[in-house]
């Protein structure tokens, strides 16, 4: 080798060692573009797409902002009730049994109305909010069966309900209510546990806990 | 110049110190970032982010191997020709630097006292270094126009060089080696052993942060010292002792702080409304109004960064929500658990309970949270802890969530009178009072009930109950004495949940304190290894 050939190589090495530790140091957290980033990526902005908070009154609420008091599916045109932690009307602990107009069971479960707990079931809740316009829309109902489930998000953390708890905070543990029957000669209504990520048909008696939807056009 | 020009073991040790080098900086500054230093800013934007802390450690590790050759090389110098006289005061200046800086790392480590201002030295000694390192390269480069380049980094004499010697330099670089390794392996070096008194199954020991039971004074104690904590150059010496039956193993942790502190984002009534004190809060990072809390965590493994659960930076993950104060995330990257409990002074005080949290794989990336805390999450809970008194938290005007109820029917009273007699009907520590409500005798916040003065304050933290599920598996309760905590606590040794580990035979434990902050909690590197007597 000749001096400068020597020179020149030398720096090479001086320049690319320390580049190349830089380099291993930066990616030894992930390697960015990786399929982990792509999914994690993917998840957020199929969020965005999807969900929009609203206020009481029907308006949008920013992502990052709060409170809010409903979700909208944007796709599906549906709008969600979020429950509370306050004992009103959205008491994420009032339970009811399940009624439709004439069929099912009145007044078997226990929810707030006003200030006080009541027995209660599932048209009750669907009437309260409807009277209020929550949300500033008025065709409250349960959820079908595909619907609710719809919900349902697997990648939680273990031990949390299977849902988005920023959209969907104060999940119960045990059955919601929906709308689907179970085909056959008793009445058993399809329910759906988040924490569980199943659903099963249960008699209408069983107090239960219920998140509504309204269809977002009136 | 200690070694002959373009002798191959200069060669390889120059390589290697430029290597290590690069690796110690460039996880340094990342490290450097919450010591707000001249320059923070700017390392806050450039160094890498993750498991530097692994990296930085194990560079220390590389950089004590290579001193150790040095010196070896030196005592015997095998080679045959005569070295020239050192080229200069660059070099010099990091001859001399060099050796404080490790040694100043090595004293970091181990954490032994007045760590406070050998971080000071090693940050400012990390600044030197590389302005005379960079000197260097522009003196080779520019000046000596990289005439002497070849004797670095070619090994010239390679050639000439008989297999005999070339295997003795590889063997004697191989057994410093296998020296270091064993020491670390064969020595405490990599933790401190904590010795748990046996207790006799009749002895009881009452979980209330005073160790009157006699069994306290005849455990062994040891004490890790923290630092960078919410003061980043106060070190906190937290002393441990341990006592275990069968069933339970019971720990005694006391750490010095002048004064207790039990504000927890008090809300305050101002002419437009309500606001809450806070300095921080929005981006995780309050340092003023919080109350005093600690941390435990146990892992299996004592590997370094607290068993490789912390990534620093605002974005670890790439893809993932950032970290909003954009200091760092806690998730371990094989998904495997490390157990943590954590002590809060206003919070957990009137249910006797630690909050039993785990660091895990990191959470799912989430489009709509507005904290992304990866895999810092609490064990499965049904119900239970503490909630926060807004409907949602704002820098500026909040709507607070609850009021309390005497507030309402007496309205009279002051608010500070209420939550004080509040807080007498629970019957609890005579220190939390005003800073804690209890959920059930409080009512819904509405604008109609509330007439509470401009100026007054309502406290922040809501108890509910005692965490229903894993959430509650450790108790405790901790007491301020004379400028110092003293926190009892109790857990299970195997309590069956898959987000706890069982307290064995060597599992090692770090202890975080957090003064009066959020997040900001000091630390220690190496810890303490659980030693129960067989
Ligand atoms: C050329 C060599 C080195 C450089 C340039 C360097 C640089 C730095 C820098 C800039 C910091 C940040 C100071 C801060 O937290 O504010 C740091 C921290 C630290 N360094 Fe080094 N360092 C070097 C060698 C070592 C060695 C050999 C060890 C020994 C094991 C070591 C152990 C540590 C420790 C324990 C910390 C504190 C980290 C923490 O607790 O956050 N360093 N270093
Ligand atoms: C070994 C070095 C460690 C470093 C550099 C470190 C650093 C950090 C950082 C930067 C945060 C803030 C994250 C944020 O802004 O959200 C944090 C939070 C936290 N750390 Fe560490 N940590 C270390 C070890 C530990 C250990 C050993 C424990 C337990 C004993 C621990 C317990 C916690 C907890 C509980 C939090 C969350 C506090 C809260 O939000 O309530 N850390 N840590």
């Amino acid at each position: 080798m000749s001096r400068s050939q020597r020179i020149l190589v030398s720096l090479v090495v001086a320049v690319l060692l320390p580049v190349s530790v830089v380099t291993a140091l930066a990616f030894s957290s992930g390697f960015p573009g990786g399929d982990d980033e792509m999914n994690a990526r993917q998840r957020v902005s199929e969020q965005l797409e999807r969900w929009r908070k609203l206020d009481a009154g029907g308006e949008p609420v920013a992502v990052h902002q709060g409170p809010w008091a409903c979700v909208e599916d944007v796709g599906e045109k549906l709008i969600w009730e979020v429950k509370s932690w306050q004992e009103y009307t959205h008491y994420y602990k009032s339970s009811y049994s399940w009624r439709h107009q004439e069929t099912g069971e009145k007044d078997l479960g226990s929810c707030v109305f006003g200030k006080q707990f009541v027995p209660c079931d599932t048209e009750d809740l669907i009437q309260r909010l409807n009277q209020a316009r929550y949300c500033g829309v008025t065709s409250w109902r349960l959820p079908t069966y595909d619907e609710l489930k719809s919900l349902a998000d697997p990648e939680t953390v273990a031990g949390q309900p299977m849902i988005n708890r920023y959209l969907f905070p104060r999940t119960a543990r045990g059955p919601y209510w929906t709308s689907t029957l179970e085909p056959g000669a008793e009445l058993n209504i399809w329910t759906y546990d988040f924490y569980q990520g199943s659903g099963k048909p249960l008699p209408p008696h069983i107090a239960g806990w219920a998140r509504l939807v309204s269809s977002k056009n009136q | 110049m200690i070694f002959p020009a373009s002798y191959w073991l200069r060669v390889l040790l120059h390589l290697c110190a430029v290597g290590l080098f690069t690796v110690s900086l460039a996880s340094g500054l990342r490290l450097a970032v919450d010591g707000e230093w001249l320059l923070a800013d700017l390392w806050a934007r450039i160094s890498p982010q993750g498991n530097v802390i692994a990296w930085h450690l194990a560079a220390g590790g590389g950089w004590v191997m290579l001193g150790i050759t040095v010196l070896g090389a030196l005592k015997k110098k095998p080679w045959k020709t005569q070295v020239r006289k050192s080229a200069g005061v660059i070099i010099r200046g990091i001859y001399l630097a060099l050796p404080v800086q490790i040694a100043a790392g090595i004293w970091l480590y181990f954490g032994i006292t007045g760590s406070g201002w050998v971080l000071t030295l090693h940050y400012w000694l990390a600044m030197v270094l590389s302005a005379v390192v960079l000197c260097h390269v522009v003196e080779q480069l520019i000046a000596k126009k990289g005439r002497h380049l070849p004797a670095v980094f070619i090994p010239t004499r390679l050639s000439r060089f008989s297999l005999r010697s070339l295997l003795l330099g590889v063997g004697a670089l191989l057994s410093t080696g296998i020296a270091v390794v064993m020491l670390w392996w064969g020595s405490s070096a990599g933790y401190q052993n904590l010795y748990i008194s046996p207790l006799d199954e009749h002895s009881r020991i009452q979980i209330d942060g005073a160790a009157t039971e006699s069994a306290w004074s005849s455990a062994s104690a040891e004490t890790v010292v923290t630092t960078q904590g919410n003061d980043y150059q106060r070190s906190v010496p937290v002393e441990v002792r341990a006592l275990a039956n069968a069933y339970t193993v019971y720990l005694l942790i006391s750490w010095p702080d002048p004064e207790p502190n039990y504000s927890h984002l008090p809300l305050q009534k101002t002419q437009q409304g309500w606001r809450v004190n806070h300095n921080g809060f929005e981006r995780d990072d309050e340092r003023s109004f919080y109350e005093d809390k600690l941390a435990v965590m146990i892992s299996k493994g004592n590997g370094f960064g607290g068993d490789h659960s912390i990534h620093l930076g605002s974005t670890p993950l790439a893809g993932y929500p950032a970290s909003r104060s954009g200091r760092g995330l806690h998730y371990t990257e094989d998904g495997t658990i490390r157990d943590v409990w954590h002590w809060k002074a206003v919070r957990g005080a009137d249910m006797s309970v630690l909050d039993d949290d785990y660091f895990g794989a990191p959470e799912a990336a989430c489009a709509f949270c507005s904290r992304y805390k990866a895999g810092y999450q609490p064990d499965p809970v049904e119900d239970g802890g503490v909630r926060q008194n807004w409907d949602w938290f704002r820098p500026g005007q909040v709507m607070p969530l609850r009021l309390p109820v005497l507030q309402v029917r007496n309205q009279e009273v002051t608010n500070q009178e209420v939550t004080n007699q509040e807080v007498r009907n629970q019957e609890i520590g005579s220190d939390v009072p005003g800073h804690a409500m209890a959920w059930y005798s409080s009512i819904p916040y509405s604008l109609s009930l509330d007439n509470i003065p401009v100026g007054a304050q309502l406290p922040s933290v809501i108890w509910m109950s005692h965490y229903e599920g894993d959430r509650g598996d450790v108790r405790g309760q901790a007491q301020w004495h004379d400028g110092r905590w003293t926190l009892e606590l109790a857990r299970a040794r195997d309590t069956g949940s898959p987000y706890d580990i069982a307290l064995e035979d060597g599992v090692y434990m770090w202890v975080a304190p957090f003064d009066h902050a959020q997040t900001r909690h000091s630390y220690h590197h190496r810890p303490l290894r659980l030693r129960f007597a067989p």
